[in-house]
């Protein structure tokens, strides 16, 4: 049985100096949501450089495509340079590779609306709760929908003004 | 039905106000049902903890699935 332990998913990205930005839930999670999840979703910078270097991090996740049973389908520098989104496992839980996410966004378009989180001394590009409320209220998707009065909630408490009793 | 002396208070919405205080015994939800004191306990912990307390459930629920799985 695989132990799910996101942290060394996104060391191992950042140790390889990968240049991507954490969105999904687990970005809410970082910001105080609490919300269930069982993979790291992260939007690629998608330049040969970084393909490169996300490709060696991927080597040593053990990563492979996931849903295709006993056969281990590795990701190409092609896959990483597509806009569409790539399912993987690894050898620490599930790792979801997006080209682009809601609207055509990159990691680009992105970047300005991230927040940093040191991890291990490194700065962990994180999509700012803001944002990714802003993205899913755009969304009709029951998933997105279910989710959003956690979000919305944490966001208004995260802005709200502290009280003296808290 | 227990004698009222017996039984559990019964958990009440927070004021209207979002931000008001909430008296202790208060369950303190939002209009859409969400409970606000578990994101304030979300928001007490610094990142990597909040990060860790979501792994560990995870990993308990794996861990629970496979215990029934082999059964």
């Amino acid at each position: 049985m695989i132990r799910t332990d996101f942290r060394k998913i996104l060391g191992a990205l950042l140790d390889h100096d990968v240049e991507f930005i954490l969105v999904g839930a687990l970005s809410a999670v970082f910001q105080g949501a609490p919300v269930m999840t069982v993979d790291v979703d992260i939007v690629h910078l998608r330049t040969e450089a970084n393909i490169a270097a996300l490709l060696q991090a991927l080597s040593e996740l053990d990563a492979y495509f996931r849903g295709h049973g006993d056969r281990r389908l590795v990701p190409g520098a092609s896959h990483l340079a597509s806009n569409e989104h790539q399912l993987l496992s690894t050898c620490f839980g599930p790792l979801d590779l997006l080209g682009t996410i809601e609207h055509g966004l990159a990691f680009e378009d992105l970047l300005s609306d991230s927040i940093d989180f040191d991890l291990n001394g490194n700065p962990l590009h994180t999509l700012s709760i803001a944002k990714y409320v802003e993205l899913k209220e755009a969304s009709k998707r029951p998933k997105d929908q279910a989710r959003l009065p956690v979000l919305r909630e944490t966001l208004r408490l995260i802005n709200s003004p502290k009280k003296s009793d808290d | 039905m227990p004698p009222e002396h017996l039984q559990s208070p019964q958990p009440t919405l927070s004021p209207a106000d979002p931000d008001a205080p909430v008296e202790p015994g208060t369950a303190d939800y939002a209009p859409s049902g969400v409970d606000r004191s578990l994101i304030r306990w979300m928001l007490e912990l610094t990142p990597l903890e909040r990060l860790q307390v979501i792994q560990d459930q995870v990993n308990a629920i794996q861990e629970f699935k496979a215990s029934i799985d082999t059964h």
